[in-house]
């Protein structure tokens, strides 16, 4: 796993924000981590970012571990770039010394030259010598982007990455986003609460709330068997029907009985395979 | 320690973290740097004495009546003369108007009382203009009257003149930033152009055009230089004589005491006149305002409105002190005056720069640790600025003076010598006299050019790969290289015409520029002060400039994204 979490738990101060969170994210692949404003995806980013000190539990970079047991190791230090909220470029630099900025153990022309492979690949050839601000919205994005991509990170970070962007552009801009990560073999963890964000990069993705990992899953597990009524509604808008749970895991609701509960617990049913997008039918306990 | 205290130390995000440097230093720093203003605060504990009656009984109610008829006539001025400017300058298309949006800001570079005793020459029984009047008509001593100009009208003029431009510069950029739609709403609903103005546009600017204000009366209770000038007996005036005449430091400082809540006072009215109501722009469109085209009659009108106040607030004041200055340039310009320039740009510089310091550790402290208690004391610090400088040179020799009291008493006692004054009257007094005085405007600068650089920015710099202290030198220091310029600059400025500070707290035979202009002056050597007053003046077009640079700024890149920060600049500017 080049990403491993294992229990993590994060706090400032007061209560718990992340409550023992565990992953694991191979090399090469795009995990997301969903969930509303406030559910602790960023504070945990934050602190596989190395900004925040983790309570309990570890943090292992490409079998590093780099945070947990005491071990705390800077930001700097992490090999891990990250694309902010909001884009945190640095008005002083020009585009092109924006990028360059993480590449200062470079050569000047192996510097040159790397900066010119990512003005190529964001497509912005001509825009190296102008400032961030003379840039569309868009087009900062993926000036950010080739910045934190640059000294080739073992983990990218993304916090939000499209939420200051317009909506036609964004999910063109994430599926394009998606596309270079892949291209050059990146492994990466984006941060969102928009599922539509989530579903067009991401290959596994996780569900937070109020600081609990509740699902960590492939995109199609989460979408045809959400874990319980929350992923539903969150990633799709899910129709709740009552039922009861009878003998051999059937489950009788108003619609007659279903019989697709293979979870033990059956305190929730996925049912149907053949949905439109967003029309899951969805049963619960009747208590 | 008790849970609230504790939560007082503590950020409103921050982890849990010991009490270190930053929480400690900064609200030791805020409170040294408002030892000040609190000692002459506390002063109103102390018994009245004597002499305290005695001032009561006599001089207390001229004190404040004068006080009173000069901030109302200083009001009046300040808001006709920049109100009018602001509005032909923004809402009219005259020839000239391009030069009077930055001209008009050019008396900000005077001083009230090098134009107050200027006018004194010019206007005098035996300045030109009665010289002239009487020859073109024949007139003898008597046979005419003419206004005296060293009277509280006066004094009005002469201070209106200097400090119109707080009211101009911030009226004008609110009307800048209005949005065009309200304006255009109103001309929808009925009203015509100039209704429209004084029924939409006046009254969303008004809480520009108070700020304005607020700042113009401040100055005006800080005045010493022009009422001393004129025999005209307010606050500051009352309180040198009631201690350098009455040698009574207590009483003096009870009156400073009372000062200072009128400048309080002020400050609570600002604050409620701007509480009321909201008066956010909902439209995001800016564009030109609708140009009135003037022609004719009225063109003409604009140009004398505009002309009036930059001619004798600086154009005709600034001639005079030139024309002196060549006539006395071979007694003035001399040894004595090089050692004078160069105290003056020595002490401006270490003060500026010990401000800056100071303020640039305030402001970390308060961006590292945002916990109330830090928010408060950096709040604290900039207190001086709001109030006089004589006030703050009571404040700091009080306590100075018993430094040295107890030092030399103790010493007396142990070992049989004197140190003397060890502190009081010394540079070391002035500086800090100084840096309590001024640091709101190092501050102001410092912490809008440090809210340029977000904390994602901090983190952004660290992911790539560098230290803390490389955070410090490649992304903030290019980023607030500007603002902490500006600041020193700013500091610079305002101790070079710092006034009755200086005149208190410096050590004896040690002179400055003002302090130097003022004495020649007093002394009826106007010509011989002139070299002196327009060195002062000279760079304290400085700061002008780069007010006017800062707007052109903000005009240019009117749809840009940077117009919003060059606004906040100009308003730190003129704070």
């Amino acid at each position: 796993m080049q990403l491993a979490l294992q229990a993590v738990r994060v706090a400032y101060g007061g209560p718990d924000i992340v409550k023992g969170v565990s992953l694991g994210l191979a090399g090469g692949t795009i995990g997301c981590l969903l969930g509303p404003s406030g559910c602790g995806k960023t504070t945990l980013l934050r602190a596989i970012a190395g900004f925040e000190p983790v309570v309990s539990g570890e943090i292992r970079l490409g079998g590093r571990r780099v945070a947990g047991s005491g071990v705390m190791v800077p930001p700097e230090k992490r090999r891990v770039g990250m694309v902010f909220q909001d884009l945190a470029l640095f008005p002083h630099l020009s585009n092109a010394d924006n990028i360059a900025f993480g590449l200062r153990h470079l050569d000047t022309r192996q510097r040159r030259r790397r900066v010119a492979e990512l003005l190529a690949l964001i497509n912005l050839e001509e825009s190296g010598t102008l400032y961030p601000h003379q840039l569309s919205g868009g087009q900062q994005q993926r000036v950010a982007l080739a910045r934190a991509m640059a000294p080739r990170p073992e983990l990218l970070l993304l916090d939000e990455p499209f939420s200051s962007l317009d909506m036609e552009i964004r999910e063109k801009l994430a599926r394009e986003v998606a596309r270079l990560l892949k291209q050059e073999e990146l492994t990466a963890l984006l941060v969102t609460h928009d599922q539509f964000e989530a579903f067009a990069m991401a290959d596994e993705i996780g569900v937070l709330r109020e600081g609990e990992l509740v699902q960590w899953d492939s995109a199609y597990n989460l979408y045809h068997r959400p874990h319980n009524p929350f992923v539903a509604d969150f990633i799709g808008e899910g129709v709740l029907l009552p039922g009861v749970v009878k003998e051999g895991g059937v489950v009788a609701t108003g619609l007659g009985d279903l019989r697709r509960g293979r979870r033990r617990s059956a305190v929730m049913t996925g049912w149907g395979r053949r949905r439109a997008a967003g029309s899951g039918c969805w049963c619960g306990p009747r208590r | 320690m008790i849970p609230p205290l504790r939560q007082l130390f503590r950020g409103g995000g921050a982890s849990s973290r010991p009490v270190d440097v930053w929480t400690l230093g900064v609200p030791l720093l805020a409170l040294l740097l408002a030892g000040p203003v609190l000692v002459v605060l506390a002063s109103v504990l102390q018994p009245a004495g004597e002499v305290w009656h005695h001032l009561v009984a006599t001089v207390l109610r001229d004190y404040i009546t004068n006080s009173l008829l000069l901030l109302l006539g200083v009001g009046s001025g300040t808001l006709l003369l920049g109100v009018s400017g602001a509005w032909l300058c923004t809402m009219c298309r005259f020839p000239g108007r391009r030069f009077f949006q930055w001209g008009l800001l050019l008396p900000l570079a005077m001083l009230a009382y090098i134009i107050a005793y200027t006018y004194t020459g010019l206007l005098d029984f035996s300045g030109p203009l009665q010289t002239a009047l009487r020859a073109w008509f024949d007139w003898g001593y008597g046979d005419y009257w003419f206004p005296e100009i060293r009277s509280l009208p006066g004094a009005v003029a002469m201070l209106s003149l200097v400090l119109y431009p707080y009211v101009y510069l911030l009226t004008r950029a609110a009307f800048l930033e209005q949005s065009v739609c309200v304006l255009e709403a109103s001309r929808t609903l009925g009203c015509g152009p100039w209704r429209s103005f004084f029924r939409v546009a006046l009254p969303l600017a008004r809480p520009a055009v108070i700020a304005g204000l607020t700042l113009a009366l401040m100055e005006t209770l800080a005045d010493f230089g022009t009422v001393q000038y004129f025999g005209v007996d307010t606050f500051t005036t009352g309180i040198f004589r009631t201690w350098y005449g009455l040698g009574d430091l207590t009483a003096a400082t009870q009156l400073a005491a009372l000062l200072m809540i009128f400048v309080l006072v002020l400050i609570i009215l600002e604050h409620r006149s701007r509480r009321r109501a909201r008066y956010h722009h909902s439209g995001q469109r800016h564009q030109e305002l609708p140009g009135y085209h003037l022609k004719g009659g009225r063109a003409a009108a604009a140009f004398l409105v505009c002309l009036l106040p930059l001619l004798l607030g600086f154009l005709l004041p600034a001639a005079q002190l030139v024309v002196w200055a060549v006539a006395t340039w071979e007694q003035s310009f001399d040894a004595g005056f090089l050692a004078l320039a160069g105290n003056s740009l020595l002490l401006a510089a270490a003060a500026a720069l010990l401000t800056l310091l100071l303020a640039l550790l305030l402001a970390y402290g308060k961006r590292l640790r945002p916990t109330p208690l830090i928010r408060a004391a950096v709040r604290v610090a900039g207190m001086g600025y709001a109030v006089p400088g004589l006030v703050i040179a009571i404040g700091v020799i009080i306590p100075f003076a018993w430094l040295d009291h107890t030092v030399d008493r103790w010493l007396q006692g142990h070992f049989g010598i004197s140190s003397g004054l060890l502190l009081s009257g010394t540079v070391a007094a002035l500086l800090f006299a100084y840096v309590a005085r001024f640091m709101a405007v190092a501050l102001h600068t410092v912490e809008a050019g440090l809210g340029k650089v977000r904390s994602s920015m901090d983190d952004a710099g660290r992911i790539l790969g560098m230290r803390p202290l490389g955070v410090l030198r490649r992304i903030h220091l290019p980023i607030i290289r500007g603002s902490l310029l500006t600041a020193l600059l700013l500091v610079f400025v305002d101790v070079l015409k710092e006034l009755p500070a200086t005149l208190v707290l410096r050590p004896f035979n040690f002179n400055t520029l003002a302090v130097r202009a003022f004495e020649l002056a007093s002394d009826e050597f106007l010509a011989e002060s002139s070299l002196a007053a327009l060195t002062i003046v000279a760079v304290g077009i400085l700061p002008v400039i780069l007010l006017s640079l800062s707007i052109a700024r903000t005009r240019a890149e009117k749809t840009g994204p940077g117009a919003r920060s060059a606004v906040g600049d100009e308003e730190t500017i003129v704070h």
